[in-house]
């Protein structure tokens, strides 16, 4: 049981971007996704939740075969997705945010609420509940909107570049709330991400995206060590 | 003192009517030119009830207003949905409701006729002392009951599940989509909410100018204005613009002849156009790239 | 009773009822003429009966479809009558001129060009009369006029003249309006359509006061379908208004006025209307709001022979007759153009029949109503202006006409 991406291939009207995508994350997974600008990494997230058609290939989750369904049936079945820009709902406060998320869990929302262990771990995001989101700052808009995540009780969780625009230090506070949130949900995390090196450090698998397709996958420690990878994203020399 | 309170009634008749294209636009961006028509569609549902003497008048009301209601979630599924799918810019929605608006009109004056008919159902006779004049209690209740129902609206959208959905929906329904909800299925919501009100405007409406296909569309300038004033984003929009553009109406029909109310009404129009373009408590859009 | 709808509410036609419409008309037309040839050659049959080609115009489909329908009604109604009567038969020509005056020019040259009719009834609207008035009088074929109300169809310069009108003329109504409406020199304000219907009842109503060393007080407009009408009532009232005229297209708008005036208590001695208040009106108002309004015409049309043509067309049709001002119009003009036929013996002497229209010495309105001499060379109505030959009519609480005496009385000791 995991989440699978088969062949996919997808992209913009005349512009295909994804050619033959293969991707599994299992639950409990934390896989990440590197590669330079342009490679197809939010394509292939905004493919996986159903925000773009497949042109053919295929999305199974828990063995179900997903492909044809509306982004908000994927989202009822615990496909969640935090978009690259954090897409907080700016007039919302933070509190209502969350509860959108909340909303999301329907029937999976059983056993001890990870919410409550992320606002413990990040109070910060607790201090602003009554806030409009969009006076929040970027690090603590991305707190609110992986914590809105969670809310949903995800089975995946993708996340598209969660530390765009963020001080190396609010990234760090990021990267650990993905790890506090693997740890509490037991979900199964795809990490898409420009800054290679966190990534690969954080993930237990991951793929690279070159051109559209998959160019190397495996252990991402291994990953990280390879020539190959640290010339190309890690900017050794 | 005359005027002014004939203008806030009036107004609070075309708040209803605003208060419907008010919803539509918030949950889809669109607005329904056909909102005339379902004004009428109300009135006939009821009117086609109205001899059933086991059935209260509350449930002849709800007959004519789930059947406006029921059109309108179908309408916008299968006649406004489609058109609204190349983006921000794509508008074909405002053709196809212009063409919704036509259909209807034909085959109701198809089926029913060209000519008023008359509508007993909520009809109250005469006329209340109000501070002094004189107010029909056909035109009081549809004031009264636009204010009772844009407020029963902000309170649903401030404070129950729905209307937090409804809120975020209008602010990004990309994300909404992410959180599960159906963009769709909100859509269709809404616009049977709105058009049940129009509907319901129909039905009170009806008693007193008789339910005919064309009754909606003199109605329909004025609540397209009293919108633009209060601000299509705004659930109190509706209410602070029909106030203001029915007292300036009718401040200036008692002062300079009837030709002039409008007139005003319609200049006032301008004035937020061009001082406000998002209506008095309307939000500037945000432009997305 | 002026009605005209001058503006067709919606300009969508109700295809498939005209479709339908039509088709039975043709039907029962077709029907009357037994198994008799088609062939109208204008002159006497073997049995002595004349058919004319007559081309009958309106808009047989649309809004204003009524119009057309109260000529077809009279046609299958009355065909036999003046068959018997008169020894003429009626064959129609029937064209659809949809309200329009671009329409209505292609119909009429068509009856005239191509179809090669006999005479001409119709079109019912004044402005598409007015707008063939010229072709039809060049064309020099008689013209049975028994809707339209407008004056200036026949300009009587053009002599001999081909037009012949059997409806009361807009100067007409006016005068007897004005005599009542300013009896006891009553200040009078006017609320009229913003369309052409109410802008013609205004500039009529202004003429006849200019001419008459009148003035108005008040002149109002009301857009058809406003929501209301306070502010209207409230400025009669601070000019001092006592006494109205509604010159209202829509019995609707009609309506909104007299709520108004209801609502605020406003007590005008005089409250005057046209018969367009006879259609659309009485289902959205209430007999307190109609107690004191009143109609002029110079048909009766509770007894006598008006009441007669229109209970035959009831009985006939199974319908209420469409215009019932119109039917007994239109009864009127055959019974004026058959008779002329008959004396002359040849539909196609189109120059003698005019003239035998001319001189008629009796219209026969029903079986018991008569009208003698109506035409001269410069007038071609029916009706006189004379307030003596004026009818004033009331509504009971079901809104039937009550007939409160003539004009004349109601100018005397008021109605």
């Amino acid at each position: 049981m995991s989440l699978v991406v088969e062949k996919a291939e997808s992209g913009y009207d005349r512009n295909p971007i994804l050619t033959g995508v293969s991707v599994r994350v299992d639950p409990g997974e934390l896989v990440a996704v590197v590669g330079s600008n342009g490679a197809g990494k939010t394509t292939l997230v905004r493919t996986i939740v159903g925000q773009l058609a497949l042109r053919s290939g295929s999305v199974t989750l828990e063995g179900a075969d997903v492909s044809s369904l509306a982004t908000h049936k994927r989202a009822k079945q615990g496909l969640m997705m935090v978009p690259e820009g954090r897409k907080l709902f700016p007039r919302l406060t933070v509190g209502e945010n969350i509860a959108l998320g909340r909303r999301a869990a329907g029937k999976r929302a059983t056993g001890e609420d990870p919410v409550e262990a992320l606002l413990e771990a990040f109070p910060v995001v607790k201090e602003r509940w009554g806030q409009q989101a969009s006076l929040l700052s970027g690090g603590e808009q991305q707190m609110v909107a992986l914590t809105r995540a969670v809310a949903a009780r995800p089975s995946y969780l993708l996340l598209d570049e969660p530390s765009l625009g963020l001080s190396p230090l609010k990234t760090l506070d990021v990267f650990r709330l993905i790890e506090l949130i693997r740890e509490r949900t037991g979900a199964g995390v795809l990490l898409v991400e420009q800054m290679a090196d966190q990534a690969l450090a954080a993930a237990d698998r991951a793929y690279v995206l070159e051109h559209g397709r998959i160019s190397m996958e495996g252990d991402a420690a291994e990953l990280r060590a390879s020539d190959e990878v640290r010339r190309a994203y890690l900017g050794a020399a | 003192m005359e005027p002014v309170i004939i203008g806030l009634v009036l107004g609070g008749m075309y708040a209803l009517l605003a208060q419907s294209f008010v919803l539509t636009f918030v949950t889809t961006r669109t607005l329904n030119f056909a909102v005339g028509e379902f004004v009428a569609v109300g009135a006939f549902a009821t009117l086609a009830v109205a001899s059933w003497g086991w059935l209260p008048t509350v449930g002849k009301i709800a007959i004519g207003v789930l059947a406006a209601a029921l059109l309108g979630a179908l309408v916008y599924r299968f006649l406004v949905l489609p058109f609204t799918t190349q983006g921000e810019h794509d508008v074909r929605w405002l053709l196809s409701t212009v063409a919704v608006s036509f259909v209807l009109l034909n085959l109701m004056n198809n089926v029913e006729g060209p000519s008023p008919q008359r509508s007993e159902t909520a009809k109250l006779d005469g006329a209340v002392d109000l501070l002094g004049v004189g107010v029909s209690k056909q035109q009081l209740l549809l004031a009264a009951l636009a204010l009772v129902i844009s407020l029963g609206l902000i309170a649903v959208t401030q404070r129950t599940s729905i209307g937090l959905v409804m809120r975020a929906v209008s602010q990004d329904p990309d994300t909404t989509s992410l959180m599960g909800v159906s963009p769709r299925v909100v859509g269709m919501g809404s616009y049977a909410v709105a058009m049940g009100l129009a509907g319901l405007a129909g039905i009170l409406y009806a008693a007193n100018v008789g339910a005919s296909p064309v009754m909606g569309e003199p109605l329909l300038v004025a609540s397209i204005a009293v919108a633009i004033v209060g601000g299509l984003g705004s659930l109190w929009g509706p209410l602070v613009g029909g106030a203001l553009y029915g007292v300036l109406s009718q401040v200036a029909s008692y002062q300079w002849g009837a030709v002039w109310g409008e007139t005003a009404g319609l200049l006032l129009v301008i004035a937020v156009l061009v001082w406000k373009p998002e209506g008095l408590l309307g939000r500037r859009a945000e432009v997305k790239l | 009773m002026t009605l005209r709808p001058t503006r067709p509410r919606s300009a969508k036609p109700r295809a498939l009822q005209a479709v339908a419409l039509a088709a039975a008309a043709a039907l029962t037309l077709s029907a009357c003429g037994g198994g008799d040839t088609d062939e109208a050659t204008g002159t006497a049959d073997a049995d002595g009966v004349i058919t004319v080609k007559l081309g009958v115009v309106g808009p047989m489909t649309g809004p204003a479809s009524l119009y057309y329908k109260y000529m077809e009604q009279d046609l299958e109604t009355f065909g036999d009558t003046f068959e018997d009567k008169y020894g003429v038969r009626f064959e129609p020509v029937e064209k659809d001129d949809q309200a329009s005056p671009e329409e209505t020019a292609r119909a009429v040259s068509e009856l005239i060009n191509e179809d090669g009719v006999q005479a001409i009834l119709g079109p019912p609207l004044s402005g598409n009369s007015l707008q063939v008035a010229d072709t039809v009088q060049r064309s020099q074929i008689p013209w049975l006029l028994a809707g339209p109300n407008a004056d200036e169809i026949i300009n009587y310069d053009q002599q001999p003249n081909w037009a012949f009108q059997t409806n009361f003329t807009n100067a007409q109504i006016m005068n007897v309006l004005g005599n009542i409406l300013w009896a006891d020199d009553a200040k009078v304000g006017i609320v009229f359509s913003a369309d052409g219907f109410g802008q013609s009842n205004l500039d009529n109503l202004k003429a006849w006061a200019e001419d008459n060393g009148f003035e108005l007080s008040a002149e109002e407009t009301i857009q058809p379908g406003a929501a209301d009408a306070n502010a209207i009532v409230q400025r009669f009232e601070d000019a001092g208004v006592d006494s109205v005229f509604m010159g209202i297209t829509q019995g609707a708008d009609t309506a909104t006025v007299t709520r108004a005036i209801e609502q605020a208590g406003y007590e005008p001695s005089t409250i005057m209307t046209t018969g367009t208040i006879l259609t659309d009106y009485k289902d959205v108002a209430e007999p307190s709001q109609w107690e004191n309004v009143r109609i002029v015409d110079p048909r009766n049309f509770l007894e006598g022979g008006d009441k007669e043509v229109l209970d035959a067309v009831q009985e006939a049709t199974g319908e209420a007759p469409a215009i019932p001002t119109n039917n007994i119009s239109t009864y009127a003009m055959l019974d004026i153009y058959a008779q002329a036929v008959q004396e002359v013996g040849d539909a196609n002497d189109k120059e003698a029949v005019r003239q035998a229209m001319e001189d008629i010495e009796t219209v026969h309105i029903g079986e018991s109503l008569t009208i003698d001499s109506p035409y001269s060379a410069d007038d071609h109505r029916l009706y006189t202006d004379d307030p003596a030959d004026w009818l004033t009519y009331g509504f009971d609480e079901n809104f039937d006409l009550v007939l409160l005496g003539s004009a004349e009385e109601c100018i005397e000791s008021g109605c």
